[in-house]
């Protein structure tokens, strides 16, 4: 549809009639640098968290966690190898005399 | 609308803050006038937009496809932050309940210079549809461009045009003969 000329230049120029753009660059710029602030310390204050709320799970799940009883036998008899403790045993195992001769 | 250079474009979303500045500077005049007339003259409206819109720019940049001109991706960042803005603010409700009819009626009208009822016009018409006029009209953006920066279809965009300028004509010729 075409407008009558001098509406459609009235209307145009009215339309086109705006103030001179005042700056905003560094306000763009200082506003982005307050997000990025804003950000960086809402992620370290979550990875705190995080941390925190891993180690708390950790420390929990170890204090409750029972030891399976073949670990326990495992170790043990590793400490008596270690300790000595079943010298007397291994000789009686492997020795071709008879028990009897230690008594 | 000649576009910027894709290079200065790829380091702007690589966040080089030179060649980010060299965008502002090459769009933000014409995200202004667009705006300004948006958010129907409020300075301190189109400057919090223009704004809003560059930090956004700024930020999600890196992730312009090339699918499109950068300057049409970047006024549908500002069509949508006006958007945002204005119904945050409820203007956009102050704005459309202006009457047209007010004007026409009573001493009103014999207040208003030629160009006084233009602006008047101008401003009771909804934000989106200054958009299209300031963009259309002033900025010579196609139809086409238009759509993608909407989302609505050229062909209803045309529509609306058509009749928005039916509108503001028959307006504009009541006020002219009651003068």
């Amino acid at each position: 549809m075409t407008m009558e000329n001098s509406f459609e230049e009235n209307f145009l120029q009215a339309l086109s009639r705006v103030p001179e753009m005042p700056e905003c660059y560094e306000n763009v710029m200082r506003r982005i640098r307050k997000r990025n602030a804003t950000m960086r310390t809402l992620w370290a204050a979550a990875a705190s968290l995080l941390i925190a709320a891993t180690s708390v799970l950790y420390l929990e799940l170890s204090k409750n966690q029972a030891v399976p009883m073949e670990v326990v036998e495992e170790l043990q008899s590793i400490q008596s190898h270690v300790n000595g403790e079943d010298i007397h045993q291994e000789l009686v195992s492997y020795s071709l005399v008879s028990e009897e001769i230690y008594k | 609308m000649k576009e910027l250079d894709e290079i200065t474009i790829r380091r702007a979303a690589k966040k080089d803050q030179q060649a980010f500045r060299q965008v502002y500077d090459y769009y933000s005049l014409f995200v202004w006038k667009v705006i300004f007339r948006t958010v129907n003259g409020d300075t301190e409206a189109a400057k919090e937009v223009v704004q809003e819109t560059f930090i956004r720019v700024y930020t999600s940049l890196g992730s312009f496809g090339f699918n499109s001109a950068l300057s049409t991706w970047i006024y549908r960042i500002a069509y949508n932050t006006a958007n945002t803005y204005l119904s945050k603010k409820k203007s956009k409700r102050l704005v459309d309940g202006l009457d047209v009819d007010l004007l026409v009626d009573g001493k009103t009208k014999e207040n208003y210079e030629n160009k006084e009822i233009v602006e008047a016009l101008l401003s009771a018409v909804s934000p989106e549809e200054r958009f299209l006029l300031m963009g259309r009209e002033v900025e010579g953006i196609s139809f086409e461009e238009l759509a993608r920066i909407t989302g609505k279809s050229s062909e209803a965009l045309r529509t609306l045009m058509s009749r928005l300028k039916a509108r503001l004509r028959a307006t504009y010729d009541n006020l002219n003969q009651k003068k």
